[in-house]
């Protein structure tokens, strides 16, 4: 039984790769100009925007309603809680693509390295996976339990993803204009850089 | 009859294939398909003969002849890495390492399961053909994923024969493994999943080994300091333009 459950699942799954591979649309830039602009915008947004503990902890702590508790409305409570809900899984939603694209970026790029290093790709390739499915499960749990099912996971996901986001910041250094320490220390009286 | 007809019709559609392949030259980009293709309709017309004037000896024969298709399919599998990944060093790392690790288990079995016990010939042969198309499978699907991981285009050619061998290797395992699970039951099943899948493999070969239709190049050349290079044009256009936006409020 054991043996026929093996062959069974490496024959379907063999056949599921095949229509995987006929859907997906192929990629053809690899680190254009625009491209390497996109994707540090991607990323900056990604750790400035979405990613901050603050934020996240402003989304999923209970803070915010336990102030509204003290209003004692049940109608402003439920209110609250719908919106909460919206802004949690549009934050999820955000997290997702913008992760997604910058592993498509990511992959554009490293699929031309010639000094490709496995481990190093092998390694991000399961955080890309662990991210999507970190972001998915999360996803269900805020559809299916309300804003704060799971705050510890949040966090997670969001500690997992600027983990992401630092590696591919490496790549992506060259973007960011170094500032000449010469230049940096002649501020003015105002502390407005010269 | 109506195995006959199978018969012939797979034999009809294999010299069609090898037909455009002389007329297109395609041998030329696909060698080891080619190679293939000869090997299986060649077996094929040798069986036949085989069948009408030797019956005898046709078990025999019928499994060196799949042994040796066997065999060749791993030659498509090798040319399917070395053409898909041509233009992607970065990912043709990643799929070399998986062909070695494939390669190094078949051979790993092929010491242990068949030197030791060279009686095996034609009657443990369904079993070997089973293990050997499983570890096809393996292959090709570790090739798949790093495909659409690096959303790399194939081209129709390739993909054409990723395809039709996955769907007869697919089919084959899973043939194979309730096989062995339903026994003689499932011979009746067995002797119609096998040859209609291969019909279909053989119609995916036709039409999308037609012509010669390789993939696209990628668009930024395998250099990727020229994506750098154009970005630095870029900035050097803006501030070109903000040096001359300067230079007019300069000069009211």
């Amino acid at each position: 039984m054991m043996q026929l459950v093996i062959f069974l699942a490496l024959a379907v799954g063999l056949l599921v790769l095949l229509l995987m591979a006929m859907r997906r649309q192929p990629s053809h830039a690899a680190g254009s100009a625009g491209e390497l602009v996109t994707a540090k915008k991607t990323l900056e947004s990604l750790q400035l925007g979405l990613l901050p503990a603050e934020l996240v902890d402003q989304i999923f702590g209970e803070r915010d309603l336990t102030y509204v508790g003290t209003i004692g409305s049940n109608e402003i409570r439920s209110l609250f809680l719908s919106e909460r809900k919206r802004l949690a899984l549009t934050w999820i939603r955000r997290v997702r693509e913008q992760v997604r694209a910058l592993k498509d970026f990511h992959v554009s790029r490293s699929r031309m390295f010639t000094q490709m290093s496995r481990w190093r790709e092998l390694s991000l390739a399961f955080d890309f996976a662990g991210l999507e499915g970190r972001c998915r499960v999360l996803q269900l749990l805020l559809l299916w339990r309300g804003p704060y099912a799971a705050p510890g996971f949040a966090r997670r996901t969001a500690a997992t993803a600027g983990r992401v986001c630092s590696t591919l910041d490496q790549s992506l250094a060259f973007l960011t204009p170094s500032i000449p320490v010469s230049l940096a220390s002649e501020s003015d009286a105002d502390g407005s850089m010269v | 009859m109506g195995t006959s007809l199978l018969w012939i019709a797979g034999v009809a559609l294999e010299s069609v294939i090898l037909l455009r392949f002389l007329k297109r030259r395609l041998y030329a980009h696909y060698p080891f398909f080619f190679a293939y293709l000869v090997v299986v309709w060649s077996g094929e017309i040798a069986l036949w003969l085989i069948y009408r004037y030797h019956f005898a000896s046709y078990s025999r024969f019928f499994w060196a002849d799949q042994f040796l298709a066997l065999l060749a399919g791993f030659g498509v599998l090798f040319e399917i890495v070395r053409k898909s990944f041509q233009r992607y060093p970065g990912a043709r790392t990643f799929a070399t390492s998986v062909l070695a690790v494939m390669f190094a288990i078949l051979c790993g079995y092929f010491v242990f399961q068949l030197l030791p016990s060279s009686v095996i010939v034609h009657e443990g042969f369904s079993d070997l053909e089973r293990d050997f198309r499983a570890i096809q499978a393996l292959t090709l699907g570790g090739v798949l994923v790093v495909i659409s991981y690096y959303r790399i285009e194939v081209g129709r050619n390739l993909f054409g024969i990723i395809a039709g061998l996955g769907l007869y290797v697919g089919s084959t395992v899973l043939s194979h493994g309730l096989k062995s699970y339903v026994g003689p039951a499932f011979n009746a099943a067995w002797s119609v999943i096998q040859p209609y899948t291969y019909l279909i493999s053989l119609l995916i070969w036709v039409f999308t080994l037609w012509s010669y239709a390789p993939a696209a190049d990628p668009k930024i050349p395998p250099d990727i300091d020229d994506g750098y290079g154009a970005f630095a044009r870029q900035t050097q256009h803006t501030l070109g333009t903000l040096k001359a936006a300067v230079s007019r409020a300069d000069r009211p």
